[in-house]
């Protein structure tokens, strides 16, 4: 359960968007029986930006999704509604085929997402994963869908992001947007004769198939380590 | 006062408020022509931010003393005490000296300005900044040039009003969604291109902007074409 009083503390206590993200990330592991927590920006449908993830499991679990194109977090992007998969061994085997076997390998055992949501817009997903299955407890899920408010407050009200044009270079000036992913979809565009969304997807293919992350993968074909077409 | 420059100036102004304007050009175009239409040699926009702190958002120019005069009206001076009581502040005289704002009076003087008006930018009881006014010599000031500059100012205070309320938070997680997409796409394009052209990134960023430039588009707008095989930028 999260301690009382976190909302004004968090709110109250200053720094950037994305140390407060951070912050409420953090809070959600030492508070709730969670073991990762991650925070990301919905993009156009496939991508999503992490904005924060608590430990490497975590990071590792979201490009997951991404490669494989299911998952909790894929759904909330989809349904803005909350995903909640007690056990990735049995139930979840079903629900997502490709992404829980995968998860269960790196180590998770369940996996939640709820919506961030600002009105009618998604904005976000925020992600749980527990190392062992089992039931998230009822306190615990009402404080996640509280974890969900405030981030969406924290992600707003920014004060990098205090006017509308400079949000574009918050996002550009940021590490984790991985430029290269998408520089490498445009490159793959061009290899392979496929449009953006089948280029994107080949990328993604190719990079589960090698056991690498998209991004290691991206790097080498952008300094032309590597090319798809041979 | 020039009465055909005064209409265009608010045809200017009004004409900004229409489409995609930007509120930190708009307030600059008004310190210019406050110096044009006004005869003042300086003037000067500042907004207060939530916690009532003043920042200056514009200027005529950008000399240094000048500047300096706004940062220390954060606490003293005719522009803070306009911010906080809502009425036209006036000082004049200030290398005499002044009792009421003696580091504002002083910092002034050595500056060069003699006189100085401070009027709200208000809409009803909501007062977020001051236009300010600065004469390099004693100045018979116009009640009639102090009614036009108030009308300059309570355009800018709609305009700021206006893309206030359009960046409500469901505005703004929309135009972060947008300029996320738009980051996307661009460096897709940048892909596309380095691969097409055998360039490296940097060049094909460069390629990309000079063609959005000479043909007045957006960037993104431009790299989605690209992507989509609609631009190959041969055009430019």
């Amino acid at each position: 359960m999260l301690p009382p009083g976190w909302p004004e503390q968090l709110l109250t206590a200053g720094g950037t968007m994305t140390t407060r993200v951070a912050r409420l990330c953090e809070l959600s592991v030492s508070s709730l029986d969670v073991s990762g927590a991650s925070l990301q920006l919905i993009a156009r449908e496939p991508h999503r930006m992490t904005v924060h993830a608590t430990d490497r499991m975590t990071d590792q679990l979201d490009d997951l999704q991404v490669e494989l194109g299911e998952g909790p977090g894929v759904d909330v992007a989809r349904s803005a509604t909350p995903a909640l998969e007690d056990d990735l061994n049995d139930s979840g085997a079903i629900r997502w085929p490709w992404f829980s076997p995968a998860a269960v390998r790196l180590g998770a055992g369940a996996a939640y997402a709820w919506p961030v949501q600002v009105g009618a817009t998604s904005l976000g997903v925020l992600g749980f994963y527990r190392r062992s299955p089992g039931i998230l407890p009822s306190t615990d899920r009402s404080d996640a869908v509280a974890v969900a408010d405030a981030a969406a407050i924290v992600l707003l009200d920014a004060p990098e992001i205090g006017s509308p044009d400079a949000l574009v270079w918050v996002i550009a000036d940021d590490s984790r947007f991985r430029a290269e992913v998408h520089q490498a979809t445009g490159m793959l565009t061009i290899q392979l004769h496929l449009d953006v969304l089948d280029a994107f997807a080949r990328l993604c293919a190719a990079a589960y198939a090698d056991g690498r992350s998209i991004a290691e993968l991206s790097h080498d074909i952008v300094t032309r380590r590597i090319r798809l077409d041979d | 006062m020039d009465t055909e420059r005064l209409a265009t100036t608010f045809v200017e102004l009004a004409d900004s408020l229409v489409d995609d304007y930007d509120v930190i050009d708009l307030l600059h175009l008004l310190t210019e022509r406050c110096v044009e239409l006004l005869q003042v040699d300086a003037a000067g926009i500042v907004l207060g931010d939530p916690r009532g702190r003043l920042h200056l958002a514009a200027s005529s120019n950008e000399q240094v003393r000048l500047l300096e005069l706004f940062e220390l009206q954060t606490d003293e001076g005719p522009c803070h005490d306009c911010y906080v009581e809502g009425q036209p502040t006036r000082a004049d005289r200030l290398n005499a000296g002044s009792h009421r704002w003696p580091r504002f009076a002083a910092a002034a003087g050595a500056a060069g300005y003699e006189t100085v008006h401070a009027l709200p930018l208000r809409c009803r009881d909501n007062i977020i900044g001051a236009l300010n006014l600065f004469w390099a010599q004693p100045a018979d000031v116009l009640d009639d040039d102090l009614r036009v500059a108030q009308a300059l100012a309570d355009v800018s205070t709609i305009a700021i009003l206006q893309e206030r309320v359009s960046s409500s938070r469901e505005t703004l997680a929309t135009q972060l969604q947008n300029a996320l997409n738009s980051r996307i796409v661009i460096e897709q394009a940048k892909g596309v291109l380095a691969e097409r052209d055998g360039v490296d990134m940097g060049t094909a960023f460069d390629s990309l902007r000079r063609a959005a430039r000479s043909s007045n588009r957006r960037l993104a707008d431009l790299a989605g074409d690209v992507v989509e095989g609609r631009d190959d930028l041969s055009r430019s």
